[in-house]
């Protein structure tokens, strides 16, 4: 009874924290007159305050099918940032798994101001690195291309500092015990690091998909052209008129990473708390 | 979970493949297709096309008079004809029939108008009967007046006399033989005046036998053949009935100025003591002038009227007299009762006159009678009345005869208005009467239509053509009667033919005389090099304007049906494009243009609407102002786009 009485309560503020949730749902099914009442004193500058309700007057799906079939530009975005997110996410497995399974298991000079330099690289915001990366980029070449926004986040720390303390966690005796029967260093990585190290790995990759799929800040400083847009971006596009669409898509946009979230929760979970051990 | 979490994700994103695709679909379906073009110089060609048909510039048309039958048609519709072919003839036998009948019909006309001119003659001559008629009636008014006037006159003063003794001889011995005296002297007067009457009728009615006699003697010549009566003999006849109706004449107006004359001397020296109402005098003013001197003798006795009253009268009754002389020597001899009847009734009114008179007379010479008589009565029987009672009763009589003067003269004005009014109606103009000249032109057509018949009588019936031609109408048949107007029409080759087309208004803009022109025909050679003749309103229709353009001889027939085409070009403008780049809105022109924009689907093209000024256009290009530069001009679309739409080049 007690425990019935504890999830009531704490039933509450959970639905307090779905209600975003709740709303776009209701406003994805909104007709556009509906959606004028209830947003149009902030959408359109009119008087009086805005207004929801949890379930709508008329419901209806066209917002849906415009999006599915009168959207293009929607699809466009979207595979953007489908490229953006997948090419981040395999650079980091390309680069992110080796550079942390160096750092853990091999003994090297300037080893500790190596990772050191990675955990202040990791505590810089954007911002700090956005004047740099531009330069970079330019001199490179890369301004207004996919791979401007994907390379610097493939070589990012924050993933490499994550696996680092999955691979720091293997005992060195499996490692020395794969020695003596011959096992080379590539046998043991693949053998013996990146099994024993998966739970860091897709903790990471899950809680990289979920930065770099809402990444706005860098598509909008280095991509001038709109068609290479992801769908971060499609948001602050749309007006009054299409604010239907403007739910659906958010709709859209919250599946994937739902799926992935669902998907990676009991690694992502490991991974949290991985990070939050102190070495 | 962790499996089943990736197919979810795998198949979101298989559907969101798909309808990546859909959309896509559906995206190209819904845009615009355009053609474009670039603005270039050019010059706008007006060409002009209107068809029409062929007519010959001159026409001839072939006529007979109407109603003769068609024997034979010797040509048709389109046939070339020369001059003095033969084009149609017609049947003889029944032209004759129509000469004959046409003869019949002049010599009716012929009587009719020699009747019609007779009577118009006797018309004329009762008009001048009736209008003698109203003269004498209106002269034996002004007598009866004048005789009634004068009557009552003299009875006043005859009244006034007696008063005047009776006055003046009451105080005295020997009044009573003074007053005897007068009345005895006024008594033989009256018999002398009755004599008189009498015998001026008796002569009148003499007069008139003789008048009749002579008529009679005239009408029994005339019967009898034997009117070799020498011109001098009946000239002698007719003075002698003159001299005798003016005795007649001078005669009654000899008796009207006794009395009017007595009547006068009385009234000179009555005239303070009686002024006559000058209101009689004022109707007679608004008779005829011409009547006015005779109507004064009705209102002013005292004033001449012994010669002014009788010398107008006479001058009209001898007038008259002559008129009515004047038909018995002139006009062809009359049925002797007619003739009787006529003269009698003529001179009706001089006897009503005299008898008038007589009576009159009678009546004076009878009261002058009583009067003696009473007084003889009086002084026998002793009992005289009193001198004051006698005075009483004269005055008494003398307003009496006051007032019957009044009548009397206002009688005879209104009778004398009547008789004028009459004598008015009967000198009223008449209407024209044309129908002598009208018979004589109606004659002359006869005649004329009757040559014409002989000629063609003469040709056999042979309509021949005029001109060397083309025959574009024919309104005859073959055992039809001809018609009331063109039987052939044809065209004359010698003036060649022209081509008449209708433009619009819009399209004589660009058409005027001089300008080059072409002309072809199906199945004929085009016609280069021709030029516009005329360019004038439309005769057919109003809106329309009509477009002559002489044609070369030999070339197109009367009749085709044929099409003129003319072009003009214009100076070279520096920005055209096609006329189906144009749109309108509230009466202003746009084009669009293609413009390229930046979109997450990539570069898109979009419709950017641009004002322009049309300096000139035809059917398929149009010169606009100033320049568009490199602009791609939307041409063609298979949508409707308007400002802003997204479109796509069609390939």
């Amino acid at each position: 009874m007690k425990q019935k009485i504890t999830g009531l309560l704490l039933l509450m503020p959970a639905m307090l924290c779905c209600s975003p949730i709740i709303f776009l749902i209701a406003g994805s099914l909104m007709d556009a007159g509906e959606l004028r009442t209830c947003l149009g004193p902030v959408l359109t500058g009119g008087e009086g305050y805005v207004s929801w309700h949890m379930l709508p007057v008329f419901p209806t799906l066209q917002n849906y099918v415009e999006l599915s079939l009168d959207t293009p530009q929607f699809f466009v975005m979207f595979w953007n940032s489908v490229k953006l997110t997948a090419g981040v996410l395999l650079g980091q497995m390309v680069v992110g798994v080796p550079a942390a399974w160096g750092l853990a298991r091999f003994s090297f000079p300037l080893k500790k101001v190596f990772y050191t330099l990675y955990v202040l690289l990791m505590m810089m915001p954007f911002q700090v690195r956005m004047l740099s990366d531009y330069l970079v980029l330019d001199g490179l070449h890369l301004l207004d291309t996919h791979a401007g926004i994907i390379l610097p986040a493939a070589f990012s720390t924050f993933p490499v500092f994550l696996m680092y303390r999955f691979f720091t966690g293997i005992p060195e005796a499996v490692l020395e015990a794969a020695r003596i029967d011959g096992a080379g260093h590539v046998r043991i990585f693949f053998s013996i690091g990146l099994p024993l190290g998966a739970g860091g790995i897709v903790s990471a990759l899950v809680l990289d998909f979920l930065e770099y799929w809402n990444l706005i800040e860098q598509p909008l400083t280095f991509l001038k052209d709109k068609t290479l847009w992801p769908l971060s971006l499609f948001l602050p596009n749309i007006s009054m008129q299409k604010a239907g669409i403007a739910f659906v898509s958010s709709l859209a946009a919250l599946v994937p990473a739902m799926l992935i979230f669902l998907g990676g929760q009991e690694y992502l979970e490991q991974g949290i708390a991985s990070a939050a051990v102190k070495e | 979970m962790r499996k089943k979490m990736a197919g979810m994700l795998a198949g979101f994103l298989a559907l969101m493949l798909a309808f990546t695709l859909l959309s896509r679909a559906a995206d190209a379906v819904t845009i615009a297709r355009v053609s474009v073009q670039r603005a270039q110089q050019g010059r706008i060609v007006h060409r002009v096309s209107a068809s029409g048909t062929v007519t010959p510039n001159r026409e001839q048309a072939v006529s007979v008079l109407a109603g003769q039958t068609v024997k034979t048609i010797f040509v048709e519709e389109g046939q070339q004809v020369s001059a003095g072919e033969v084009l149609f003839c017609i049947d003889t036998g029944n032209l004759q029939e129509q000469i004959l009948e046409k003869k019949r019909e002049l010599q009716i006309a012929d009587l009719q108008a020699k009747d019609r001119k007779s009577g118009i003659e006797a018309q004329a001559q009762k008009d001048a009967i009736n209008k003698n008629r109203a003269a004498e009636d209106y002269n034996a008014a002004a007598g009866r007046g004048n005789t009634a006037v004068g009557r009552a006159w003299q009875e006043l003063q005859a009244a006034r006399k007696k008063l005047k003794l009776l006055e003046s001889g009451a105080g005295s011995a020997d009044a009573g033989d003074s007053v005897l005296g007068v009345l005895q002297e006024a008594c033989r007067e009256k018999q002398l005046e009755y004599e008189q009457a009498l015998a001026h009728k008796k002569e009148l009615e003499k007069l008139i036998d003789e008048e009749v006699e002579r008529a009679l003697g005239q009408y029994g010549e005339s019967v009898s053949g034997q009117s070799g009566e020498s011109a001098s003999a009946r000239a002698d006849e007719n003075a002698r009935t003159e001299t005798a109706m003016l005795v007649i004449r001078e005669r009654a107006a000899h008796l009207l100025a006794i009395e009017t004359e007595t009547a006068s001397a009385e009234a000179q020296t009555e005239t303070t003591e009686l002024q006559l109402p000058e209101t009689l005098a004022a109707p007679e003013q608004t008779q005829q002038p011409q009547e006015s001197e005779t109507a004064n003798t009705a209102t002013e006795p005292e004033a001449e009227s012994s010669e002014a009253m009788p010398e107008p009268a006479q001058t009209e009754a001898q007038a008259d007299q002559e008129l009515i002389l004047g038909d018995g020597t002139e006009a062809p001899a009359e049925d002797p009762y007619l003739a009787e009847q006529r003269i009698r009734l003529e001179n009706q009114p001089l006897l009503e006159e005299a008898d008038r008179l007589i009576l009159a007379k009678k009546q004076e010479k009878e009261e002058a009678d009583a009067a003696l008589s009473e007084y003889l009565a009086a002084s026998a029987s002793g009992a005289q009345a009193d001198a004051q009672e006698m005075l009483g009763q004269i005055e008494a009589e003398i307003r009496v005869k006051e007032q019957a003067y009044e009548d009397a003269l206002t009688a005879a004005n209104d009778s004398l208005r009547a008789a004028g009014r009459a004598l008015e109606d009967a000198g009223a103009p008449k209407g024209s009467d044309s129908t002598v000249e009208i018979d004589e032109l109606t004659r002359e057509q006869q005649e004329l239509q009757l040559e014409k018949l002989e000629a063609l009588l003469g040709e056999n019936g042979e309509v021949r053509s005029p001109i060397d031609g083309l025959v574009t109408k024919l309104n005859i048949s073959t055992g039809e009667r001809t018609p009331d107007g063109t039987a052939v029409l044809l065209s004359d080759k010698a003036a060649g033919n022209k081509i008449v087309v209708q433009v619009t208004e819009e399209q004589s803009r660009y058409i005027a005389h001089g300008d080059e022109a072409g002309v072809y025909a199906e199945g004929k050679e085009k016609l280069q090099g021709l030029a516009v003749d005329s360019v004038r309103a439309g005769t057919e229709d109003a809106a329309m304007l009509d477009v002559t353009v002489q044609l070369p001889a030999d070339t197109l027939e009367a009749g085709m049906y044929a099409t003129v085409e003319t072009e003009r070009r214009s100076d070279i403008y520096d920005c055209c494009v096609p006329v189906q780049a144009l749109n309108e809105e509230s009466g202003k022109y746009f084009v669009y243009i293609l413009a390229e924009s930046s979109s997450v689907l990539g570069t898109e093209l979009t419709a950017q609407r641009k004002d322009v000024t049309v300096l000139d256009k035809n059917e398929s290009l149009a010169a606009l102002e100033g320049s568009l530069g490199d602009s791609r001009v939307i041409v063609a679309s298979d949508r409707l786009i308007s400002q802003g739409s997204r479109v796509r080049l069609e390939e």
